[in-house]
């Protein structure tokens, strides 16, 4: 037989079934909260390292001048060394939806014999045959490809060619199209030669033993090889180095999800407050069932153990309703970071130490928010708990100076003392609803000041359209021909090289790129975060930018930097720091005088990028402008590889940004959700412990309408007050975000910004939310009957 | 041989502090409560009765003073081994009732033993039933809930529900005043019956015809007690000359047989019957004994002698059968109450020359 007290337990949860459901679902809601981001969180490393590790990744790409299998066969037998495989890399242009979008085209000798980097065949024929082509599934973001179609490419010198599109493979290492704007496909070793370009190797693919742990342990191995390799006479001519063992995607991932945890864990914070409120609330209202247990023989220990099963229980029901619905907020979550990453989710499973934070999460965080209020009621003398004459809030402060409040009516000034009553409730419903509005704010915010950053990398591209050649051309002649296109209304010539660093201790890093451009541009504005901007006559002189100083901290204005540039070494003077990102994955950039890297090159006069400012420059013109270029240099028999419009620059970087902020935001609507069921829940409690008092003002004439007034304007006035503190708190939090958000993806603290149309937007949606919360308690308190609610116990 | 009490309250004082300052409950309360006692407990609203249960239930503390229960001071006792000693000693009748409302009748009246661990698990239900079909609820109504069940069954439940332990005493906070007449009586029966069986009782209530059906009744006014045999005696005095007087009692037991006044002795003393029955003897000329009067509760002697300054007209022995318990009050103080209530010197002066004549009555009778 059950016990009698373990049946009490029971049948109060079946029996105050709206009741349990709220509180149920405030331990449910923190707990599925912070449940999907811990398991988004794990799974996602877990399923970046796997499939990583599971593709054969190299760890070293470089860019060689033409080599053949024997040299592959060399470079196997050197140090470190654990495999290595030679392929082919040309970009191409490749014709989509009337834009020109650059492909990189893969050529392995045998595609069966591919040890690294992996390739998993999705759909159609694989490997392709001659004159085909299968492109990597993350190609098709911006217009789905369908198999059986030709793909109509140029190469750089313009000779166009049709690949009939057979397969659609997935490579793990391969960059997502949002982060480097550039497609990948993969075509035969035949196919290679009928395009035109010599059937050798100019990548070599590496992966390292285990004895190269970090990125230096790999630079200084790239370093010896390359050494070994020109010694051979081979030309490096660039090179991508990664940390061995870690996917690309690692470090921002584990940001991410850093910043993800960090607001799960306010969810469940904020759902620990509900629970208190709800357990003070259900104490409230058994004070004097507890009197009575008491009497007839219950121990103090006794009574907390009841209430402790009662609040387990919440726990275990919110657990069986967080649980799966944490699991496909996880999955939900985990599919759509990976497909943003280009990543498979082979692992989909409740890890054992997320269940185990969950159970802790769903038990012991509810049981330890209610020991306090359950022990104070069960200390609680029999005398005190069982006396009828309560007083159901003593006169306070804010009590008094509301009673002196003029010019509001009666019902209102009571609704007003209403709110201040029970003083430890509305400090934790004021609590959730703060810190709900508060991350809500500091998203918009953190939004906007993303978007400002955005703003002051862009401001680098004060251009419309830029063009890039395949080789260098005359400058007069060029921008003749694009000055005559209408609406092109200022043209610029910049060149640029291709240059890695020689560190102090002689070893060298990855490949970056440095623009030369003219230092009293009006096609660029860059932020300038430390230093100065490039000045004319400035000798040797080199402006780094904020992404650029984050992966060499060692540099500062003033600091010498060395660079090798075609086997030459040079040296630089750093002079100052402007804020500006690189893509994830792609190299880096950094700006020195047009004349100096024309002197580097010994290319007066040539440039191979030229930059057009249109007027008007809408997204139309631009379009037109960028085609009419490309017609205009190709009739006149200049190769142009790539032209891109402004508009192509920001809907790249803002679909990065955009991915994250729809995070953060779905993470803020998810502790509004807590923030609204608090609320709910204490106007059910406020209206369910004054029944009575209802009852009351019914007797005395207050009709329906002014009932329901009087709760709505009590749970309006919680929402008021929480969105007034919450605008203060979202000060400390924005910074917060705008510190762990910059460094993590810009490279640098983001400026802090306030946007005040977030606070309205917020003030709409908390006051929403108070109305709904409000309205259910407000209509049953009006629908009770005067011998109800006088008889109410 | 005197009986040990059950209960004794020693010079007991409560004080609640209120925002309007110190309220003095109970006022260095002194009472014996002996076992099987059937006692009410009467007085006006906050008069102090339920203060006075709560006491001896170890529901509330006192703020001076020591309240014993057999042989546990209870006053000393932890919050945890009260509620241990409470549940196992104590059994608590409630004016509301004060079901649980999500338990059934029968695993209400379970509950006490759950909580104490008392009884056999097994054993549980069959005592709960037993106890039930005691109170006159029957088996289809045990597995009912509470609000389905009439006030006076409510109330029977709980009394079941106290009695759920076997606990000597029984305390009851106006278990009547929530039911209508009819169903007040039968309540009332239930409690004459435990008290029949031995079970110490005390019942607070409102209603004085009720409690004049118990052994033995205290009226509380303003935190003090009266003994309501007092009141009785005196029905001329005030409240407050009431608590005067019963603070200057002295009680003493009298033996069945024992003589409290010897015909011919002075005296200085008025004494009134507590408890049992005194016997006014007046001495035959053949030698034996002639028992003119019985004195039942409430009555009184020495008031002759007091009021016409003679010796004592007759002898006063405790009664042959139960002895007695007599309170004295001293000839100062009867003077001194007498001066201040003329209702009660009137009473006195009535019943001195009524009770004299008897006597003379008696005398004749005698020869």
């Amino acid at each position: 037989m059950i016990p009698p007290r373990i049946k009490k337990v029971l049948r109060d949860l079946w029996g105050n079934k709206g009741r349990t459901l709220l509180v149920v679902l405030a331990i449910a809601v923190g707990v599925f909260a912070f449940g999907s981001v811990f398991i988004t969180q794990e799974l996602l490393l877990k399923n970046i390292q796997d499939s990583y590790i599971a593709s054969h990744p190299s760890d070293v790409t470089l860019s060689l001048s033409d080599f053949d299998e024997s040299m592959v066969t060399w470079v196997k037998t050197q140090k470190d060394v654990s495999n290595a495989k030679g392929f082919s890399l040309q970009t191409v242009k490749l014709e989509n939806n009337n834009k020109e979008i650059l492909l990189s085209l893969i050529a392995h000798q045998n595609f069966s014999e591919i040890n690294l980097d992996f390739l998993i065949p999705l759909r159609g024929v694989w490997p392709p045959g001659e004159g085909e082509i299968a492109m990597e599934r993350n190609s098709y973001i911006g217009g789905k490809m369908n198999l059986g179609t030709y793909l109509h490419i140029k190469n750089l010198l313009d000779k166009s060619n049709d690949l009939l599109l057979t397969g659609e493979v997935y490579g793990n290492s391969v960059i997502p199209y949002i982060f480097s704007q550039q497609m990948t496909g993969y075509i035969s070793w035949e196919t290679l030669g009928n395009l035109g370009y010599s059937q050798k190797y100019n990548q070599l693919s590496i992966a390292t033993t285990p004895n190269i742990k970090t990125l230096n342990d790999a630079e200084n191995f790239t370093n010896n090889l390359t050494d070994l390799l020109k010694d051979r006479g081979v030309m490096v001519n660039g090179m991508r180095i990664s940390t061995p063992g870690q996917h690309w995607a690692t470090d921002n991932s584990k940001a991410f999800t850093a910043i993800l945890s960090v607001i799960g864990t306010f969810s469940l914070i904020l759902s620990a407050f509900l629970v208190v409120n709800t357990v003070s609330a259900i104490l409230a209202q058994h004070r004097k069932q507890i009197g009575i247990m008491k009497a007839i023989g219950a121990k103090q220990k006794q009574v907390v153990q009841l209430y402790l099963l009662m609040v387990g229980t919440y726990g275990i029901l919110a657990l069986l309703i967080a649980l799966p619905i944490a699991m496909i907020l996880g999955y939900f979550f985990l599919k759509l970071i990976a497909d943003f990453l280009n990543l498979d989710i082979n692992l989909f499973y409740l890890p054992l130490n997320i269940f185990l934070i969950e159970l802790a999460a769903a038990l012991i965080i509810p049981l330890v928010s209610a020991i306090v209020p359950i022990i104070q009621s069960a200390k609680k003398s029999i005398r005190s708990a069982i006396s009828d004459f309560q007083t159901s809030g003593k006169a306070n402060a804010v009590s008094i100076f509301l009673t002196n409040l003029r010019g509001f009516s009666r019902p209102v000034l009571l609704s007003l003392r209403n709110v201040f009553r029970k003083s430890g409730r509305l400090f934790l419903t004021l609590g959730t609803l703060i810190v709900a509005g508060a991350l809500f704010m500091s998203v918009i915010n953190v939004r906007s000041a993303m978007y400002r950053e955005l703003g002051r990398i862009l401001s680098l591209y004060d251009f419309q359209v830029s063009i890039s050649l395949a080789g260098d051309a005359n400058i007069e002649n060029i921008e003749s021909r694009l000055k005559s296109i209408p609406n092109a209304s200022m043209v610029e010539a910049r060149n640029g090289v291709t240059a890695k660093r020689i560190k102090p201790n002689g070893s060298e890093g990855s490949d970056f790129h440095i623009s030369g451009l003219p230092p009293d541009t009006s096609f660029s504005h860059p932020t300038v975060l430390s230093g100065r901007w490039l000045k004319r006559g400035g000798n040797n002189e080199i402006v780094l930018t904020s992404s650029f100083v984050r992966d060499n901290p060692d540099l500062t204005p003033g600091s010498d930097l060395y660079v090798e540039i075609g086997n030459y070494k040079y040296h630089f003077n750093v002079v100052g720091v402007i804020s500006a990102s690189s893509g994830n994955g792609g190299p880096q950039q950094i700006f020195a005088d047009f004349s100096t890297i024309s002197r580097i090159k010994d290319t007066p006069n040539l440039a191979s990028s030229y930059f057009i400012k249109t007027n008007p420059a809408d997204v139309q013109t631009q379009i037109l402008v960028s085609n009419e270029a490309n017609n205009v240099l190709e009739r006149s028999g200049i190769n142009v590889v790539f032209t891109e419009t402004k508009n192509d620059i920001i809907s790249g970087a803002a679909n990065q940004f955009n991915f994250l902020i729809f995070f953060l935001l779905a993470m803020a609507v998810m502790v509004a959700v807590v923030g609204g069921l608090g609320l709910a829940g204490t106007m059910s409690l406020n209206v369910m412990e004054r029944t009575r008092e209802i009852g009351i003002m019914r007797s005395i004439g207050a009709n329906d309408s002014a009932i329901e007034k009087l709760v709505l304007i009590e749970g309006s006035l919680v929402g008021l007050i929480s969105f007034l503190l919450s605008i203060p708190i979202s000060i400390p939090i924005t910074f917060g975000f705008c510190y762990a958000i910059g460094n993590a993806f810009f490279g640098r603290t983001l400026v802090f910004t306030v946007v005040p149309i977030g606070w309205f937007i917020w003030f709409v949606i908390v006051s929403v939310i108070a109305l709904i919360a409000s309205y259910l308690p407000a209509r049953s308190a009006s629908r009770m009957s005067i011998s109800e609610t006088l008889s109410y116990e | 041989m005197s009986i040990k009490p059950l209960i004794r309250l020693d010079r007991v004082s409560k004080a609640y502090e209120t925002e309007a300052g110190d309220f003095l409950a109970l006022k260095n309360i002194n009472l014996q409560v002996e076992p099987g006692e059937f006692i009410a407990v009467v007085g006006k609203s906050g008069s102090g009765k339920s203060t006075l249960i709560n006491m001896i239930t170890g529901i509330d503390h006192p703020s001076t003073g020591d309240i014993f229960i057999a042989d546990t001071k209870i006053n000393n006792l932890s919050e945890g081994k009260m509620a241990e000693w409470r549940g196992k000693n104590l059994g608590i009748v409630f004016q509301f009732f004060q079901l649980l409302p999500t338990l059934t009748v029968l695993e209400n009246v379970i509950l006490p033993m759950d909580f104490c661990g008392l009884y056999d698990k097994n054993d549980r239900i069959s005592r709960a039933l037993k106890l039930l079909q005691m109170m006159e609820i029957g088996y289809e109504q045990a597995g009912k809930f509470p609000s389905q069940l009439s006030g006076g069954q409510q109330q029977r439940v709980a009394i079941a529900r106290a009695l759920a332990n076997d606990p000597k005493i029984i305390a009851a906070d106006e278990p009547t005043g929530n039911l209508d007449s009819k169903t007040a009586e039968l309540v009332f029966e239930m409690f004459g019956k435990l008290a029949d069986e031995g079970k110490t009782i005390m019942m607070v209530t409102h209603d004085r015809d009720l409690a004049k059906r118990v052994d033995r009744t205290l009226v509380i006014s303003d935190g003090e007690i009266i003994e309501e045999y007092l009141s009785r005696t005196f029905p001329g005095l005030s409240e407050k000359q009431l608590v005067w007087i019963t603070s200057k009692l002295k009680v003493r037991k009298v033996q069945p047989g024992e003589v409290v006044l010897k015909r011919g002795d002075p005296v200085d003393t008025l004494y009134i019957v507590a408890k049992g029955k005194a016997e006014v003897v007046v001495e035959p000329v053949s030698g034996r004994d002639f028992v003119a009067l019985e004195l039942g509760r409430g009555k009184y002697f020495g008031e002759i002698e007091l009021m016409m300054g003679k010796t004592s007209v007759a002898t006063v022995r405790g009664g042959q059968e139960s002895g007695a318990e007599v309170v004295a009050i001293a000839n100062d103080i009867f003077k001194k109450l007498i001066n201040e209530a003329p209702s009660v010197k009137k009473q006195m002066i009535t019943a001195a020359k009524y009770h004299f004549k008897e006597h003379i009555v008696n005398e004749r009778k005698k020869q």
